[in-house]
């Protein structure tokens, strides 16, 4: 064991063999020495205090060693010694005057404690060792996650870049959905590739059925030209092709250097073939990658374009074709309406929809809650075959003709048209011409039979005017000849007033009411047949201006139809009389009969023409229109009374005539 | 005076004649247009009466064959109201028109002989 001696040396000491020692002077010495070696024992020799020798161990252990002190004749209490033990490390005390045995026992302990502390030093390094090694371990782990989460940072980065970019899309795909017009297409698009400062402003190139145009943006505004060539047909991306720029600079009258063609090729129903509905310019002055970029980030976009540009060119083409259907449908004066099976109003046309009322077509049409009679409507949606109707509204007549629309694959129609049109004035022309017909073969009938007639009447006539003056014949048979003469004469007037009636006078005239139903009323001998006539004219002459034979046909038609109306043994009221009508000096004529009266539905249709109750071929339906059309062209008109059971009245109400011819 | 009677219906003739006869007047007929020029050149009459609606030749075409120089009168007679008057008959050459049927038929015989009395 080498032990290094530093203070006064003791040299009465009796060291043992296996122990030497070397004197060093300088602490500095020492200390290089310790510094050397890795582990050391020396001996402080005479160190005044414990804290001297501290100071001493301390240096020893900044030079870097493990160094233990063993100590000489200290000249310290038991404190220090302890505190000597504790905080120096202290390997032990040698004193002088020891015995070689007692010196010998203290360094073998001394040795040992040197040598266990050694170890422990050493078992110390080795831990430390360790965990340096561990600590480089953990170094490395560190390290290794530090670069696993940076790289999986940048993959988030790179997720969350596509994430936008995939939501950029989105929203793009979402704002072309909603975009109505073409124009806000492009205005979207234009928006979207301002980014690419080197691309100027897109020009889009369509067509629809209506229309083919170009657009763009010039000083922030939209611009349109009509197109004057279709543009190249070719479905391909083409860049800064020749052709393209030689198109543009036709159609646009400047030229064009650098263009990227981007066709947007039919997605739905349009059977073009190569024929591109649309196609995208853009002028640039892009480079190399920069190119392929921008290609990349707007072809992704041109899917979706495509689709929305083909929607709004499909939508555009609809609307003008269905614009130009509704215009039509609206252009007829007629009103027609498109309802369903519930008589539901699902469309129509303008003239039809200025009525107003619940959407059912009877509630809006003639403003009923039930569905009018006769509708053919339910018929109409079984057997699917169109039917004719009519329909009554303020005095007016429709025709009303409703058709199915069946699509296909259904059995029954499920929408129907009603196409209304009034036939009011139609069938008062229809009317007075079948009437103005039959009078003119009638009087052609009549004038034939009068001039038959008139000759064998002459004849008659005078033959009895020539034997009643003849001497040669009794007085008898004369008195049966003035009878003869009386009847010829009769037939006479007869012949006579069926000519004025029949043939008429194209103008007016001041009449006698009571004289000309007079004159009609042997007309009607053979309907009033066995029915009782009550005439109760008025006392003096009741004078209207009419044409006498108009207004006989009215009286005709009127007693006529009462006539008809009673069954057997009827009671006529023929009156006439003074009146007053609004104010004014009215001549009033009132046939009453005792007939079984008029249903409500009969009266509101009595004075429509062509209604009739009558079997076929017994009557036109035309008698009581004509008549109310006579009578409204004299200012006046026909009331009617009636009463179910009890009979009717008719009062013909005409304006008295005050004129002195 | 001598009266001939142009009309195709028998008992206007008959009536007629049966008129005149009783007021002494000689009386010839004859019952269509043909016959009745014929008789007009036979009979030499003061006064004839044509018809207009006749068989074989009507009343206005028999006129025409008549010249308009004549020593007799011609009254012409019709049931057709309304087509003949006097300015008509006149301009066919009738002096006279009188329509059918008569009130009385011997207001007629004596419209006659005033006519030929001139």
């Amino acid at each position: 064991m080498n032990l290094i001696w530093f203070g006064p040396l003791d040299n009465e000491l009796p060291w043992p063999k296996w122990v030497s020692v070397t004197s060093t002077p300088s602490a500095a010495q020492l200390a290089l020495q310790i510094r050397d070696s890795k582990v050391f024992a020396y001996i402080l020799s005479s160190p005044k205090s414990v804290e001297q020798a501290s100071q001493f161990i301390e240096q020893a252990k900044i030079s870097g060693a493990l160094a233990f002190p063993i100590v000489y004749q200290p000249k310290w209490d038991s404190d220090s010694i302890k505190n000597y033990y504790n905080a120096c490390n202290g390997l032990g005390i040698l004193w002088s005057g020891m015995t070689a045995k007692g010196l010998e026992a203290g360094l073998k302990n001394i040795e040992k404690q040197f040598d266990h502390r050694r170890g422990r030093i050493q078992e110390l390094g080795s831990l430390r060792e360790q965990s340096r090694q561990l600590e480089e371990l953990q170094q490395n782990l560190l390290v290794s996650v530090d670069a696993r989460t940076q790289d999986e940072l940048s993959q988030k980065q790179q997720t969350q870049q596509r994430l936008l970019q995939m939501r950029q899309m989105v929203m793009f795909v979402k704002e072309l959905s909603s975009c109505v017009a073409i124009e806000e297409l492009f205005a979207l698009l234009r928006r979207e590739i301002k980014k690419f400062h080197k691309v100027s402003e897109p020009i889009l190139s369509y067509r629809t059925s209506q229309r083919l145009r170009h657009l763009w943006y010039h000083g922030g505004q939209l611009k349109e030209r009509v197109v004057q060539k279709l543009w190249p047909q070719n479905l391909r991306i083409r860049i800064n092709e020749a052709t393209d720029s030689q198109y543009l600079a036709d159609e646009f009258a400047r030229p064009f250097v650098k263009v990227i063609a981007l066709p947007l090729p039919p997605i739905l129903g349009h059977d073009v073939g190569n024929t591109a509905p649309a196609i995208l310019y853009f002028e640039h002055t892009l480079a190399g990658a920069e190119v392929e970029l921008f290609i990349a980030y707007v072809s992704e976009r041109v899917q979706s374009l495509s689709i929305a540009l083909d929607r709004m060119i499909l939508e555009q083409d609809l609307k003008a074709t269905s614009s130009l259907w509704e215009k039509t449908f609206d252009g007829f004066q007629d009103p027609i309406a498109i309802v369903d099976t519930d008589y539901n109003v699902l469309r129509a046309n303008r003239s039809f929809s200025q009525f107003e009322g619940a959407q059912v077509c009877h509630k809006m049409f003639v403003g009923e809650n039930k569905p009018c009679s006769g509708c053919p409507l339910p018929e109409v949606q079984q057997d699917s075959h169109q039917e004719l109707s009519t329909i009554q509204k303020r005095g007016e007549t429709f025709l009303v003709q409703t058709y199915p629309i069946r699509l296909s694959g259904h059995s029954t129609a499920h929408t129907m048209v009603n196409h209304y049109r009034n036939v009011t004035s139609e069938q008062r022309l229809q009317s007075q011409m079948i009437q103005t017909e039959k009078m003119a073969a009638l009087g052609h009938l009549a004038g034939h039979v009068a001039h038959e007639l008139n000759n064998p009447l002459t004849g008659i006539r005078s033959m009895a005017q020539v034997l009643r003056r003849d001497l040669r014949v009794s007085d008898e048979v004369k008195k049966d000849m003035e009878e003869v003469e009386n009847a010829a004469e009769r037939c006479q007037k007869i012949i006579q007033n069926l000519l004025s009636f029949a043939k008429g006078e194209a103008e007016r005239k001041k009449v006698d009411i009571n004289e000309l139903i007079k004159r009609t009323l042997p007309f009607l001998k053979t309907a009033l047949g066995e029915h009782q006539l009550h005439l109760e004219l008025a006392q003096d002459p009741l004078y209207v201006e009419v044409e006498p034979h108009l207004l006989q046909q009215v009286f005709f038609n009127i007693i006529n139809n009462a006539c008809q109306a009673m069954g057997r043994g009827g009671e006529l009221y023929i009156r006439s009389f003074h009146s007053q009508d609004l104010a004014k000096k009215t001549v009033c004529i009132a046939i009453r009969d005792t007939g079984p009266g008029i249903v409500d539905s009969v009266r509101e249709r009595i004075f429509e023409p062509f209604f009739t109750t009558k079997k076929e071929r017994e009557g036109t339906g035309l008698g009581l229109s004509l008549s109310q059309q006579i009578i409204q062209s004299y200012s006046g008109r026909i009331n009617l009374a009636s009463q179910l059971g009890k009979g009717s009245t008719f009062s013909i109400l005409l304006p008295e005539s005050v004129s002195k011819k | 005076m001598r009266v001939l009677i142009i009309d195709d219906e028998d008992i206007v003739r008959m009536s007629l004649r049966r008129a005149f006869q009783s007021k002494g007047h000689e009386v010839f007929d004859a019952a269509d247009g043909v016959t009745g020029l014929e008789q007009i050149g036979i009979c030499h009459p003061d006064i004839v009466f044509v018809d207009v609606l006749m068989p074989k030749l009507s009343g206005p075409n028999l006129l025409k064959e008549i010249p308009a120089a004549k020593n007799y009168k011609i009254i012409l007679i019709s049931a057709h109201t309304g087509e003949y008057n006097f300015t008509t008959a006149q301009n066919l050459g009738a002096d006279l028109f009188i329509s059918k049927p008569f009130e009385n038929i011997f207001d007629v015989v004596r419209i006659a002989e005033e006519l030929v009395r001139g």
